[in-house]
């Protein structure tokens, strides 16, 4: 009796130290976000009590950005008190702004379709003041840039027929922002695993995985979508790959973490097989496993970003170890604040002002490093920072395609 | 992955700890699961005599304190301390020198107790006045005070030495960003910091720690010849309690509660609490001690070790038992 | 404050509900009213017990009498006290280890007494209350729910007040003025500063609940009263939205209620002398009980936290003069000394429920009426109290609230409820809870009066200082019980400052010092039996941040 204490998503164990609080991106920009402890912890016991003390616009402005549940000192899941409570109670469906931002397999495949014209489009001033007024999309947002091909085609018809010559074979989620926006990165996984002895396959049917649906109320999309993912990586698993290798933070997190908790997904048996590349690359490294033969004239000086859904799953330890291994680099670690955009919510003409702001400490932080360029796994921090300061962001897979010498590498690793 | 030694608590002590191994060259990393007491920070660390090495420590991180001399509480006290950090009033004897004093009373914010502030500071001869933020720049008071929240302390960015920063309820914003200027110089010198991870599982082998596992790199050895134990007392979860006992979580360490719940609280709140005083046991060489034995490589340190320790006293121990690591 | 030497109708002894709603009916029948209290409102039983509204149901099998009187109090209440109040019914659960048929003589006497009973399967059990245990072989629905003992009394004083009452707090009965054999007022001492005062009435009503055999003795009456102990705890979070019972005959530890936000289980009783009543402590055989017991009407309290233990002490009468004190009464007592002890001008108004405080209070004044002579009607069952006018949460839901499978309304329901919200914030719609119509009252909009003092109960100034204005708050320990300040989860870590200094402006700062102390020591009485887990955790937090940071 009384051996453990139980309650739902930890609730019980705050202790009101005000932690969270103190490390709010939302709450230390505005005045109008009561923060993840009233929002969370103090405002679940009031809820469980009747649902009319549900405060929709108190709980929207939470950017689960998870740093509150990074931060607490007693593992409550503050952000998850906060979504769970979105999800089931909030009254406001998606409007077609929503269903635009966050149906990214849609927009996606039709963009790439007509991607000059569809990039030139949201490049036009006219068509940014035409979204802002009609959809309230921030005129002042930077669009990403739409890709001609799409990865998964590309691979399918350069990379796929290669791959089955490596004795180790590894799955790719390859995620939108690859597949749709910035091909380039999957190209990069590719080549490095291949220089490690790795064939890269894909998934027999990839979707989104909902992270973006999620945010904007799309629940039992997302959760078709997150079956689909997860019965793939199934098969994919049983067939033979070693693990799921995956690029995008976000993405990771949510199908680790949220899939379960949030849309009731059963993945129990696939989710620890779920690797960003950056992890499995470094346990390799660490288990004797492969070896890496970098490029001897290789030099850059970068500053590395931890995105917050990478801080919340821990692995920021493994880009941070790789990076360490990369001679040339002068690598300066960032102190951990948030880009502000949030995904899908500093699109939003509303909230653009306040993302904007969230981020400016980690803008002055980058320009002060003196970087030519800046490394986070996280694609829509990338967008946020490219649009905010002048330096380019890498992915820490493609700053490792450039740093390696994969001819090299890949002879060490045969 | 391996290090020489790793940390399990990213407190005062654990980032004190690492940052003097990695200045000997040590290969350290740091597990810390959440934020710590420096969230609760005074401006300044208790205990008597401060240790140069600590201060120095401090100052290398871009930590600027001064030693010695009194702090000023929320309500109006000086206590004595062992330093301060810059920017929180300091006072070099027990009586307050200035004569007028400007408290800044920010809007919605309750942190400070104003009200006891004023009495108590007017008790003590003082002119007190309670200004709004705008008046800040145009006030003549000997010294300004803000409390060290949010708002507070942006005052303080932007006024500099104009403010003086006072401790308030928390979160402490300075504390707070004292801890991330120690993560960054630790950083710096090659430690691998873990934020927001715990230790779930440890592997003893022969009385050794062989390595530990934490919740989110899973399937992740971390291997190291010793291990610190800076986990903190109660309220940051290095022992735990239930019903009917107490015990450190992750190794399993020897702790001198006694196992009748009744004993580990005193009725009156004021009194001097027993489970304060709880910690895990060490033999005289420092090593933790697991079932009456020692585990040859495993050092407690900090306030672990019983809650009501000075801060002085728990980093110069942690320092001593560094000086065993190298 | 009125002149100590003006001379009233009736002065009640005792700002429990009962002296309080005796105070209530008095005034509103015209007389020239004084309630005393020695400390603060609902200091006895009033303020310790489950916070049950009783269906009466437990009462129905042994005591058919109290059980009507019960139920039809209980529909009353929720008309006049419809802000105090929360309707979410009530199981009693029948467990493998007990009669089953048991239940059919319940539901029979329920019936007989005239309160809804009816049977439902486990399965419906469950579905309706998630956290019952699902153990359990028979289930019956009654009216129970739930209702604020210091909302309750509060209510009734501001009501006494609107209709002319004198109302002193802190001022303690320290003799009762007698001539030959006439009660005639009473002496007082002010419990804060020391002071003297005489009160002078035709009657004197004593309605000191426990201690009502010491004011009798003053008299040189002797009301033999058997203080029963009970203790209860306070579970962190609502882990169930319906009243669960036991289904047997009433034993410890058998009644889980919920109510705000967290979850209470209660009760023991043990005897207690009468000289240990004011420094009673839980025990540890009483939390083992207790959570071992709560445990078998649901199995989450063995894993929820528990923040808080107390105890109170029910004044039991005996029905005679036998000191064994084996015939205990279970109703009403008002006794008139006149013909009892030949004493004149004094009543004594006890026994009871908390359920039954108006019908106490009524039978109390009928008496209190009629010695003087006076032929006025009771209209407290009417009349609504302050803070019951207009809508309350529950009306804003449909009547029929489809039973979802967390027992609250479903989620298309919740737009009428944010129409009746509007656009209150959150804040606003927590102080709704607990002011009911008078939240119109607390001053919202600016920085000043919007900042927290508490966050978990979401008090903010504003509220505080219409605790203050209208209700009598100049103390932490009053502000507590009237806004919930410092009953959440952190037990007053951080609100207790901030609470403190808004009181010293009106209090001063020493004595909010002074104040500010005291309240801790009362938070750690309640968290000190069952520190161990989060709560000790919590402990030494608020150890560190008030002695170490704050130094006080």
């Amino acid at each position: 009796m009384q051996k453990v204490s139980i309650s739902p998503n930890e609730l019980e164990q705050c202790l009101k130290c005000s932690i969270c609080t103190a490390v709010c991106p939302v709450m230390n920009n505005s005045d109008e976000y009561p923060g993840p402890k009233q929002c969370g912890p103090d405002a679940e016991r009031y809820r469980m009590k009747d649902i009319a003390y549900f405060d929709e616009a108190a709980l929207k402005k939470c950017l689960n950005c998870k740093r509150c549940e990074t931060a607490c000192p007693h593992g409550v899941k503050i952000a998850e008190l906060i979504q769970a409570a979105r999800r089931d109670h909030s009254q406001h469906g998606p409007g077609l702004r929503e269903m635009a931002l966050a149906n990214t397999d849609v927009m996606g495949s039709m963009a790439t379709l007509v991607a000059p014209l569809a990039n030139f489009g949201t490049s036009l001033g006219v068509t940014k003041w035409v979204l802002d007024k009609t959809v309230k999309i921030d005129h002042r947002r930077t669009f990403p840039k739409y890709a001609g091909t799409k990865f998964e085609t590309w691979f399918r018809r350069n990379a796929e027929a290669q791959q089955s010559q490596y004795k180790h074979q590894v799955t790719y989620f390859h995620g939108c922002y690859v597949n749709y926006n910035f091909p380039q990165l999957g190209k990069d996984l590719v080549s490095v695993m291949n220089a490690l002895g790795y064939g890269v396959q894909l998934l027999e049917k990839e979707k989104c995985c909902g992270v973006a649906l999620m945010a904007n109320g799309m629940y039992k999309q997302a959760k078709k979508q997150g079956e689909v993912n997860i019965d793939s990586m199934r098969k994919a698993l049983k067939g033979g790959a070693e693990a799921i290798v995956t690029t995008s933070s976000s993405c990771t997190l949510n199908m680790r973490d949220e899939y379960e908790s949030m849309l009731g997904i059963d993945q129990k048996d696939v989710r620890d097989s779920i690797h960003l590349g950056v992890r499995f690359i470094c346990r390799l490294l660490d288990e004797g496993k492969v070896k890496l033969v970098w490029r001897k004239d290789f030099k850059k000086h970068v500053c590395y970003h931890t995105a917050c859904h990478m801080a919340r799953l821990g692995w920021n330890v493994y880009t941070i170890s790789l990076l360490r291994r990369i001679p040339g680099l002068e690598l300066d670690i960032l102190e951990q604040n948030c880009c502000g955009i949030s995904g899908t919510y500093g699109f939003k003409k509303e909230n653009y002002d306040l993302s904007q702001k969230i981020g400016s400490r980690l803008f002055d932080d980058i320009s002060a490093t003196g970087a030519e360029a800046v490394v986070t796994e996280c694609e829509t921090c990338k967008w946020q920072i490219e649009m905010s300061t002048p330096l380019p962001v890498i992915n820490p897979i493609s700053l490792l395609a450039e740093a390696l010498d994969l001819e090299a590498t890949a002879q060490a690793n045969r | 992955m391996k290090f020489d030694t790793i940390i399990i608590g990213g407190g005062l002590t654990g980032l004190v700890s690492g940052l003097w191994l990695q200045q000997q060259g040590k290969r350290t990393c740091i597990v810390s699961f959440g934020q710590t007491l420096l969230h609760f920070f005074s401006g300044s660390l208790s205990g008597e005599n401060p240790d140069g090495e600590v201060a120095t420590l401090l100052a290398d991180a871009g930590v600027k304190t001064t030693a010695g001399g009194y702090r000023l509480t929320p309500l109006g006290e000086l206590c004595p301390v062992a330093f301060t950090l810059d920017g929180y009033y300091h006072s070099a004897d027990s009586i307050m020198k200035e004569q007028s004093v400007a408290i800044v009373r920010l809007p919605k914010y309750l942190g400070l107790p104003i009200e006891f502030l004023v009495d108590s500071l007017a008790s003590q001869g003082k002119q007190v006045s309670v200004i709004a933020p705008e008046a800040i720049a145009t006030t003549k008071a000997d010294v300004i005070l803000v409390p060290a929240c949010k708002a507070g302390n942006d005052l303080k960015q932007q006024f500099g030495a104009k403010v003086t920063l006072v401790a308030a309820m928390p979160p402490s914003i300075p504390g707070q960003n004292l801890h991330a200027q120690l993560v960054k110089r630790y950083q710096q010198l090659g430690g691998t910091f873990i934020q927001g991870d715990k230790v779930v599982k440890s592997s003893v082998e022969g009385r050794r720690v062989a390595y530990v596992e934490t919740e989110k790199l899973t399937d992740e050895r971390l291997v190291a010849d010793n291990f610190i134990l800076a986990a903190g007392s109660f309220q940051s979860e290095g022992l735990q309690s239930n019903y009917d006992h107490v015990w450190e979580p992750v190794f399993g360490v020897d702790v001198d509660a006694p196992a009748d719940r009744t004993q580990w609280t005193d009725l009156d709140f004021f009194a001097d609490q027993p489970y304060q005083h709880y910690g895990v046991c060490r033999d005289a060489q420092g090593h933790a001690l697991v079932g009456g034995s020692p585990i040859s490589n495993l050092y407690p340190a900090g306030h672990i070790l019983g809650g009501a320790r000075t801060d002085i006293e728990n980093l110069n121990e942690a320092l001593e038992v560094c000086r065993k690591l190298v | 404050m009125k002149n100590a030497t003006k001379d009233y109708d009736v002065i009640v002894i005792g700002g429990g509900a009962t002296g309080a709603g005796t105070a209530r009916d008095c005034a509103m029948r015209g007389l020239k009213t004084l309630l005393v209290e020695r400390y603060d409102f609902t200091n006895g039983a009033t303020g310790r017990n489950h916070g049950l509204l009783h269906s009466g149901a437990r009462y129905a099998v042994n005591d058919a009498e109290s059980a009507e009187e019960c139920i039809a109090e209980n529909m009353t209440l929720r008309k006049i006290a419809r802000h105090c109040v929360e309707e979410h019914d009530g199981l009693f659960i029948t467990l493998p280890e007990d009669d089953l048929e048991y239940q059919k003589t319940f539901v029979e006497r329920c019936q007989h007494a005239g309160i809804r009973a009816d049977i439902i399967s486990p399965e419906e059990a469950l579905r309706r209350e998630p956290a019952v245990n699902p153990r359990l072989i028979g289930a019956v629905v009654v009216p129970d729910g739930s209702i604020d003992p210091f909302r309750l009394t509060i209510s009734n004083v501001l009501d006494a007040q609107l209709h002319g009452a004198d109302v002193l707090t802190y001022h303690e009965v320290v003799s009762l003025i007698i001539n030959n054999t006439r009660v005639e007022g009473v002496r007082l001492r002010n419990n804060l500063n020391g002071e003297e005062i005489e009160a002078r009435a035709r009657i004197t009503v004593n309605a000191a609940g426990i201690w009502g055999t010491l004011i009798a003795e003053m008299a040189g009456c002797k009301v033999s009263m058997f203080p029963a102990k009970g203790s209860l705890l306070i579970f962190g979070h609502r882990v169930n939205n319906m009243v669960i019972n036991r289904c047997r005959k009433p034993a410890n530890a058998d009644i889980l209620v919920p109510g705000d936000a967290i979850t209470v289980i209660g009760t023991t009783s043990d005897r207690v002398p009468i000289e240990t009543v004011d420094q009673l402590r839980v025990t540890p055989e009483e939390v083992e009980v207790l959570l071992t017991e709560g445990a078998q009407l649901a199995p989450a309290l063995a894993t929820t936290r528990v923040i808080r233990a107390y105890c109170g002490v029910r004044p039991l009468v005996a029905s005679d003069d036998d000191p064994s004190g084996r015939n205990i009464s279970r109703g009403i007592v008002c006794l008139d000394h006149a013909t009892r002890d030949g004493v004149e001008g004094f009543v004594t108004i006890t026994g009871g429920k908390l359920m039954t405080y108006r019908l106490m209070a009524e039978i109390c004044t009928d008496m209190v009426c009629k010695k003087l002579d006076v032929n006025a009607r009771c209209e407290t069952a009417e009349k609504p109290l302050p803070g019951t006018h207009g809508e309350s949460i529950q009306q804003a839901y449909n009547v029929h609230k489809d039973h979802s499978p967390s027992g609250r309304a479903m989620a298309g329901d919740v737009s009428s409820v944010q129409r009746f919200f509007g656009d209150r914030t959150y804040a606003e719609k927590v102080q709704y809870g607990r002011h009911g119509a008078d939240t119109e009252k607390i001053s919202i909009g600016s920085d000043d009066k919007d900042a927290l003092v508490c966050e978990c109960e979401q008090v903010t100034v504003g509220e505080v200082e219409y605790a203050m204005e209208h209700q009598m708050v100049e103390r932490l320990i009053q502000l507590r019980r009237r806004t919930r300040t410092g009953m959440g989860t952190c037990q007053g870590q951080l609100c207790a400052l901030r609470a403190a200094c808004v009181l010293s402006r009106k209090t001063g700062v020493e004595a909010a010092k002074a104040d500010l102390r005291k309240f801790l020591g009362e938070r750690w009485k309640g968290m000190q039996p069952v520190a161990w887990g989060s709560t000790l955790s919590e402990a030494q937090l608020i150890q560190n941040v008030y002695r170490n940071l704050l130094n006080v």
